[in-house]
């Protein structure tokens, strides 16, 4: 059995140590976030009324998560959110605190806007919006926000980065870090863009086309974040605990932010149970 | 025979602001026009189309050149005007407004994909974020008014539209902005008539725009105007299309609605290929009606 074969099998029997009755780490729990999308069919919202699976509250997904596997950071979706005014953020917050729990980040992902459109006015849209939700990140306590790079196609590229300067300069004066993850751009792209715009990386072990270029990009990715990383579990596609790893040797000190889909399972907790044993095991 | 308000726009043209006989027009009439930025959209250096040697017209200069031109002050902008959204942008942009002894009568939101009328929630909620950040925009410009898109207001989407137009409007008084929006019923458009409309307005606390060229017929115009410039936050569009409708005529149901608000001018190649020229046209007819 290779050395992480054994680790993630090891990690699943041990099912964050609760199968033995030990407790799982603080300090590597600390460094786990449980993001929102794992829950969407869950979910209540705007978005689903009538839905009878819908049934739990976004109000309640950080007391769930504190509950349920003892992690305090939740990482939520911009569209999760069925209200911006002032109050339900202060009473969000509020809740949040009652767990002793933080929002890890805000992943902001707009209908028809993004940085790379070739459209001034619709970058400006995205300008505008984006920096609504740096103020609403701030309410949060939130230190971060991830936008969408919308492809970065060479012809977009210039103008994308002089988006996100903007957008960046805006993030600073409210101590908000914004960042942005490989994926629908080549990572070496990404990675000039960041640079560029003196953004940051969100390495998401899941968002590579083939192993080669996740070895080649996870090294560099995981030394230029913002404190966070996104770890999705795709075992016929790589090896989770090899990417751990990987942020292990590069030094990285962040969070690893858990994030499943549908597709893992029709049991939405079974899946984050799992990939928590894994970054259990491997961190 | 000539009717009264045909021999009005007749005489009104002839007149060109009084400028042809070298009279000065009545300020306090003046005054009460306002020009949309619209009216000079082919002539608008854009970021979009850098190279376009048609586009003279800097939308910083606008206020200036309206105010040395037609002798009017106030000037309305869409929001896709702005080259920036920056505090240092719009403060010098007020300073050029102020400059030119001019205001922002009106800022006209028209979001790519987005509007109050969306099915999706997540659509309508970033509809309220970017219609709130364009309400501090005006305040930074010292405007007191933005117009927002109702959109189709199908029966469908109705209730969550007016819920959506209430959150607007509940931000834009705390800042000591008006919400508005324009019947927009025209042959071409998938929207509300004028009553669902101001069903919408009434529902919601927010404000007519009135355009009397938004009308697919004479009898609607006839109906809706005079409940229209009842329910206004001081300011109305004014377009003209003569082989549609008689523009004397809706501001003459203007003054009998005792509206005392501004007429915006709004051309949109209506009145020939010169914007300016266009624009001039419209500016007689109102100065020779109200």
């Amino acid at each position: 059995m290779k050395q992480r074969e054994y680790f993630v099998s090891s990690a699943t029997a041990a099912a964050s140590g609760s199968a033995w009755g030990q407790q799982p780490d603080p300090a590597k729990l600390d460094r786990i976030a449980v993001m929102s999308l794992c829950f969407a069919p869950l979910l209540k919202g705007t978005a689903r009324p009538g839905n009878p699976k819908a049934t739990l509250d976004l109000m309640d997904l950080g007391g769930m998560v504190a509950d349920r596997w003892g992690i305090h950071r939740v990482e939520f979706q911009h569209v999760d959110f069925p209200s911006a005014d002032p109050t339900y953020f202060e009473e969000f917050r509020g809740r949040m605190k009652k767990v002793a729990s933080r929002t890890n980040q805000i992943n902001l992902d707009f209908a028809n806007l993004n940085v790379s459109s070739p459209d001034p006015v619709i970058r400006l849209e995205t300008i505008e919006l984006t920096k609504r939700w740096i103020d609403h990140a701030a309410t949060l306590e939130c230190p971060r926000v991830m936008l969408n790079h919308g492809g970065l196609a060479p012809e977009a590229r210039q103008s994308a980065i002089a988006t996100l300067k903007t957008i960046n300069a805006y993030a600073k004066t409210k101590n908000v870090l914004v960042a942005m993850e490989p994926g629908n751009a080549p990572w070496e792209v990404v990675v000039e863009t960041i640079k560029a715009s003196g953004t940051w990386v969100i390495p998401d072990c899941g968002n590579f086309p083939d192993k080669q270029s996740r070895a080649a990009a996870l090294p560099i990715l995981y030394r230029m974040t913002a404190g966070s990383s996104h770890v999705t579990h795709v075992p016929d596609k790589f090896d989770t605990g090899d990417a751990i790893g990987m942020s292990r040797e590069a030094g990285y000190k962040g969070v690893f932010s858990i994030v499943t889909s549908s597709r893992n399972s029709p049991d939405p907790y079974a899946p984050v149970q799992t990939i928590l044993d894994i970054v259990l095991a491997n961190m | 025979m000539m009717k009264r308000r045909e021999f009005l726009i007749g005489s009104a043209t002839g007149l060109s602001s009084g400028a042809a006989w070298g009279k000065r027009p009545d300020r306090a009439k003046l005054d009460r026009i306002a020009i949309m930025s619209l009216c000079f959209d082919g002539v608008l250096k854009s970021a979009s189309r850098p190279a376009d040697a048609k586009r003279t017209v800097d939308i910083m200069a606008f206020a200036g050149m309206i105010a040395q031109r037609y002798g009017i002050h106030r000037v309305e902008f869409q929001h896709t005007d702005f080259d920036s959204t920056e505090p240092a942008y719009f403060k010098e942009f007020r300073r050029r407004v102020q400059k030119a002894k001019s205001r922002v009568n009106q800022i006209v939101l028209d979001f790519a994909n987005l509007n109050v009328s969306a099915t999706d929630p997540v659509i309508r909620l970033e509809t309220i974020e970017l219609t709130r950040s364009w309400i501090d925009h005006a305040v930074e410009l010292d405007c007191s008014r933005v117009m927002v898109s109702q959109g189709t207001l199908a029966p469908a989407v109705r209730q969550t539209a007016i819920e959506t137009l209430k959150t607007m409007n509940a931000y834009a008084k705390t800042k000591n902005i008006f919400i508005t929006m324009e019947p927009r019923w025209r042959a071409d458009a998938n929207n509300a008539p004028w009553d669902v409309y101001v069903e919408a307005l009434k529902a919601s606390g927010t404000y007519a725009n009135p355009d009397c060229g938004n009308f697919p017929d004479n009898e609607s115009r006839a109906a809706a105007l005079p409940i229209l410039y009842r329910m206004t936050a001081g300011s109305s569009h004014v377009k003209h299309i003569p082989d549609r409708f008689s523009t004397a005529g809706a501001i003459q149901i203007s003054k009998e609605a005792g509206y005392k608000g501004i007429y915006t001018i709004e051309e949109r190649g209506t009145n020939g290929p010169d914007p300016y020229r266009a624009v001039q046209i419209i500016v007689d007819v109102l100065l020779a009606n109200i």
